[in-house]
């Protein structure tokens, strides 16, 4: 009962007063776009955004919002849309649903991100809840997925609000272009609240060190790193516009996935240049080329890898089952090694 | 009760003082009293347009940042909490604005930039009498302020808190939302990244 | 030199250092020249920094705050205790919280608008609620005992999700003996690079300049817990790329 009040309030409210936040021009853009879009339900409590791109009724969406194989997905004037999962990637998080119960020509899919985009310019991000403004920041941004330890480039956008569910959100600009799926926010530091911690634990000395007027945690969870989020905007991040595009033509693709070629490598910078390795997967393409933790790639297929980043930028752009050259050196010896690319684990 | 700045009550005065702490001007404040308020920037201003001087090196910039802390500090008075200083809040509210800054810069052109990095509107003049010397350390204090403002803003907030302004580990923990093992990390790796960029320009002392 | 080591004589120029450690690190200085070399720069940063603490006047006029707050109509949002009464009427305060709390997310709470049209007894108190949670969103045992009346009214999603990607887990493929970002928030003096791999003083030039990309915007890391407030994965920022291990 309490949460069909709930349900009900938000519907009431939702459906106008997050459209209202738009522009006039980002209203219309909406508008533009908007039965291209689908919510996606886990009964009757929706759990996400999914976006058309491919007339044939082929969508992406969020892997948090959809468990299982398949969905429930409900356009935006109350068409019931099943849906069945084809394909996960797991670096873009995004996930490639059909439904057989899309008529061709009801809406104009959302096209691949190019990398052109303004900074600075307005995004829209669609919540189950409908169309919020996001900002796009950067596409200059690096991130490194935990645990695969991928390194993919990000867009960082922002939300000038206080965070609010904008997990798995679609990300889109203003031609039609889908940037990505939302899957990341910045922590942020409790701007305001002094060190609430302490009133959780009912009393000024339980678990932390006093100092001053002020309790410190002694022992924070890991995921405290270096807190620079800002507190009254939230800071956001897509995979980058080049994964997102490899992952959506793999999806369009005869085999449906999207897959990213891998050495099966782990490597640091090494000192004058190059990509160290530092630990071989046993069983990848690597491991059996016979590359060892130790050797520095220094070139792949005739782009010079000056350091980590350039590893996995270069890495990206090539394709799985093609072969390739690399340039290696071991010690004083410099090794020409072909070696074919595997799938990454997914 | 934390009392930041106290004013001194001379009881044998025969004019009164104000015995006002931080908290107790924030309460007033609260209850919609804008002198109180008035006062805490008039007590607070300093420290907030230093820090953010720091961070921009640009006189107006920082103005701009002054005025935008302080109206946040205004609006948030409801959020503020007894038990950390009103400073350690101010200072956080006006570390994230720059931080916050740098994020929400669009590109700037390049001339911008590197004016903004070599900003040197002013030159504080060497004690000492030798000219050579005076020559060699204008030119590393150059050298360091742009090292410096040409760091990335999470570095420099931290170098500015710690090693400019003075800010002791357990007050930047609080600042910056991490434990003080987390903020000593900080400063220690900001450091190094200034060093980086400096070394070149100490001469032979360095490599 | 080991990044630990360096880090020690940056404390130890710095003054942030015990009198038995300066002991052993002064022995270390007599020794070691690329030390000593180390250990005097970061004094000159010192001196160097502590003499950029001057700055020109301001000329900021207590005019212009008020110009800025009160002529744009901003008045601070009075505190008011919640009446403790309306708990009983559990379901419907309920609702109305998840009304007000959510109308409060969606309206334009933001520095133009008068915080006082969206505020009541409960919204102040959901509010605060709604503070705890954000700091408390990475420990979840706190959480859940400190704001019951709240967790009804939080978007489900985010603890589904939750559940939901510890099913999809991948099992970490690197071995534990090599050292990597972790480290960063935790221990004072970990070394950042494995030994045999560690920069020395003047390789890390060199490699600045090889990492002058990456340095200006620091590494994010995307981890696979998510925020419990945003719904989203949590990502935190990490300064320095360049011992980050990075698969491919």
């Amino acid at each position: 009962m309490f949460s069909l009040a709930v349900k009900l309030a938000a519907v009431l409210l939702f459906g106008d007063i997050q459209a209202d936040r738009l522009s006039e021009r980002e209203r219309a853009i909406w508008m533009h776009y908007r039965h291209a879009v689908v919510t996606l339900y886990q009964g009757d409590r929706a759990t996400g955004v999914a976006a058309l791109i491919d007339d044939s009724g082929y969508f992406v969406t969020h892997n948090m919002s959809v468990t299982g194989t398949t969905v429930d997905g409900k356009s935006l004037d109350g068409k019931q849309i099943p849906f069945n999962v084809v394909s996960r990637d797991s670096a873009t998080q995004l996930v490639l649903l059909k439904t057989s119960k899309w008529v061709p020509g009801t809406a104009k899919p959302f096209r691949m991100p190019t990398e052109a985009e303004e900074e600075g310019g307005s995004l829209i991000a669609v919540l189950p809840t409908g169309p919020i403004r996001a900002a796009y920041v950067s596409k200059n941004r690096l991130g490194v997925l935990n645990p695969s330890r991928r390194l993919v480039p990000l867009t960082e956008i922002r939300f000038e609000a206080s965070p609010q569910a904008v997990g798995g959100a679609l990300i889109f600009c203003e031609n039609g272009e889908l940037i990505g799926t939302l899957n990341a926010t910045l922590e942020r530091p409790d701007m305001f609240g002094g060190n609430s911690n302490q009133s959780q634990q009912g009393g000024p000395n339980q678990g932390g060190i006093q100092f001053g007027q002020g309790i410190i945690q002694v022992n924070p969870p890991p995921s405290i790193l270096l807190n620079q989020g800002p507190a009254e905007m939230t800071v956001a991040y897509t995979v980058g516009a080049q994964v997102i595009q490899h992952t959506l033509e793999g999806f369009l693709s005869p085999d449906h996935e999207a897959a990213y070629a891998s050495l099966g490598v782990f490597c640091t910078d090494a000192i004058g240049g190059g990509a160290l390795i530092q630990k071989v997967t046993p069983g990848s393409p690597a491991y059996k080329s016979k590359l060892q933790p130790g050797d520095v790639i220094a070139n792949i297929q005739f782009n010079e890898i000056t350091d980590q980043v350039a590893f996995a930028r270069v890495m990206l752009q090539q394709s799985v089952g093609k072969k390739i050259t690399l340039v290696i050196k071991r010690g004083h010896s410099t090794l020409y090694v072909d070696i074919i690319p595997a799938k990454a684990a997914n | 009760m934390v009392e930041s700045t106290v004013m001194g009550y001379d009881a044998s005065l025969s004019g009164r003082m104000e015995l006002d702490t931080d908290s107790a001007l924030v309460m007033k404040a609260r209850e919609g009293d804008f002198g109180a308020f008035e006062k805490l920037f008039d007590r607070h201003r300093l420290l907030v347009y230093r820090f953010a001087y720091q961070m921009t090196s640009r006189r107006d910039d920082a103005e701009d940042i002054v005025q935008e802390a302080f109206v946040r500090a205004y609006q948030n008075l409801h959020r503020y909490r007894d038990e950390a200083k009103f400073t350690t809040w101010l200072l956080r509210i006006v570390t994230n604005l720059c931080t916050d800054q740098a994020r929400m810069q669009t590109r700037r052109s390049a001339l911008e930039q590197q004016e903004a990095s070599g900003a040197l509107e002013w030159m504080t003049t060497e004690e000492s009498e030798d000219p050579v010397h005076n020559l060699e350390s204008e030119r590393r204090k150059g050298a360091l302020r742009k090292a410096l403002n040409a760091l990335p803003a999470h570095h420099k907030a931290v170098i500015v808190l710690r090693d400019i302004e003075e800010r002791e580990y357990p007050e930047m923990a609080s600042i910056l939302g991490c434990t003080v093992g987390g903020a000593k990390l900080r400063v220690l790796r900001a450091r190094r990244a200034l060093k980086d960029r400096i070394a070149p320009f100490l001469g032979e002392e360095a490599v | 030199m080991k990044g630990n080591l360096e880090d020690r004589l940056a404390q130890f120029a710095f003054g942030e250092i015990s009198p038995s450690e300066a002991t052993e690190l002064e022995q270390i200085l007599e020794r070691d020249p690329e030390a000593r070399r180390a250990y005097q720069t970061y004094k000159q940063m010192k001196v160097g920094l502590k003499s950029l603490s001057e700055v020109p006047e301001d000329q900021f006029s207590t005019e212009r705050l008020r110009d800025a707050i009160l002529t744009q109509g901003l008045k601070p949002a009075p505190i008011k205790r919640p009446n403790p009464i309306v708990w009983m009427w559990m379901p419907l305060a309920a609702s109305v919280l998840g009304f007000m709390m959510v109308y409060e997310r969606n309206t334009l709470f933001r520095h133009k608008v008068s915080p006082q049209i969206v505020m009541s007894a409960n919204l102040s108190k959901s509010r605060t609620a709604v503070a705890f949670e954000r700091v408390n969103s990475v420990d979840h045992s706190v959480r859940v005992a400190t704001t019951v009346g709240e967790s009804k009214l939080k978007n489900p999603i985010p603890s589904m999700a939750v559940h939901r990607h510890h099913g999809h887990r991948v099992k970490p493929e690197p071995d534990t003996n090599v050292i990597y970002a972790d480290w960063e928030g935790m221990d004072d003096n970990v070394t950042p690079s494995s030994p045999d791999h560690g920069p020395s003083l003047a390789s890390r030039s060199m490699q600045t300049k090889s990492m002058a990309a990456s340095e200006s915007s620091p590494i994010v890391f995307i981890e696979s817990d998510r925020d419990a407030q945003t719904g989203a994965q949590k990502a935190t920022e990490v300064g320095n790329a360049s011992n980050v291990l990075v698969g491919g």
